[in-house]
């Protein structure tokens, strides 16, 4: 949208967009993210059963409000470290 | 040539696994900036960018393809920050009171564009709007949509998205002053 009129407002809008800009340059950490990202996403399908898939609630442009209850990278890596201290515990 | 959206959202539902990938590193840096721009915490958006391709991709059943996908993700980003904006109003204090994002560890700017001490009036600046006044903003002057497309994903009306991007631009101007005068 670029409908600034105002000489005020144009400035402030090009100020705006060089901040973000430059904020936006900055890519350190995108392969980190995108790993982990991948990760989450591929993995728990084939590791967890298949109720806790089943059991995630759709997005549909009427239920974006919901915030997906799944497994996040972080979780998963904590339930993988958790089931191996169980085994560990009870070979 | 690259596939669209749609056929790689196909392809990921005929089980082929590297369509999810396509899919990320095709939006991962525009949700990624559109969610700092939103909490304005490096840390916090990246968490929120996770939640986000993970709930949005693990649930693509749900999506009707009635928006662009690119759309769907923002819409979601959007949720998850007005969500997440509930726990992290005292963060948002604490970003004001210190006079910077105290996890941003972006190098400060070296081709003269936009200068550290101008960056963090501009930080602190977007920190005081309410959430949807700087989500207006942010959609529009800063990626670059229309307010029709902003108001989709705001789920308001247009008047409304043009009444906050004024709004906020009246706000903004008064918190730079001297920068944009």
């Amino acid at each position: 949208m670029n409908d600034a009129t105002d000489p005020s407002d144009e400035k402030l809008d090009s100020l705006l967009w060089t901040w973000a800009n430059a904020r936006a340059s900055d890519s350190s950490g995108d392969q980190e993210l995108f790993r982990a990202i991948t990760a989450a996403v591929c993995q728990p399908r084939v590791a967890s059963s298949p109720q806790v898939v089943d059991d995630l609630p759709a997005y549909s442009q009427s239920s974006v409000s919901q915030k997906p209850n799944g497994p996040t990278a972080k979780g998963v890596a904590e339930a993988d470290r958790d089931q191996r201290t169980e085994t560990a515990r009870y070979p | 040539m690259d596939l669209t959206d749609a056929e790689l959202i196909a392809a990921h539902q005929r089980g082929d696994a590297s369509a999810v990938e396509s899919l990320i590193a095709r939006h991962l840096g525009r949700i990624r900036s559109l969610l700092f721009q939103l909490v304005l915490d490096r840390d916090d958006a990246d968490e929120l960018t996770q939640d986000v391709f993970v709930g949005a991709l693990r649930n693509l059943d749900g999506f009707r393809g009635e928006a662009a996908f690119g759309t769907w993700l923002h819409q979601i980003a959007v949720n998850m920050a007005r969500q997440s904006s509930r726990r992290r109003k005292s963060d948002l204090n604490r970003l004001l009171s210190q006079g910077g994002d105290s996890t941003d560890k972006t190098p400060a700017p070296e081709d003269g564009l936009i200068q550290r001490e101008e960056s963090d009036r501009v930080q602190r600046a977007l920190a005081r709007l309410s959430l949807p006044l700087r989500s207006a903003v942010v959609l529009t002057v800063m990626q670059g949509l229309s307010a029709v497309e902003a108001a989709e994903i705001e789920g308001c009306p247009v008047g409304t998205m043009y009444w906050r991007v004024h709004e906020a631009r009246r706000l903004l101007r008064d918190e730079l002053k001297g920068l944009v005068e």
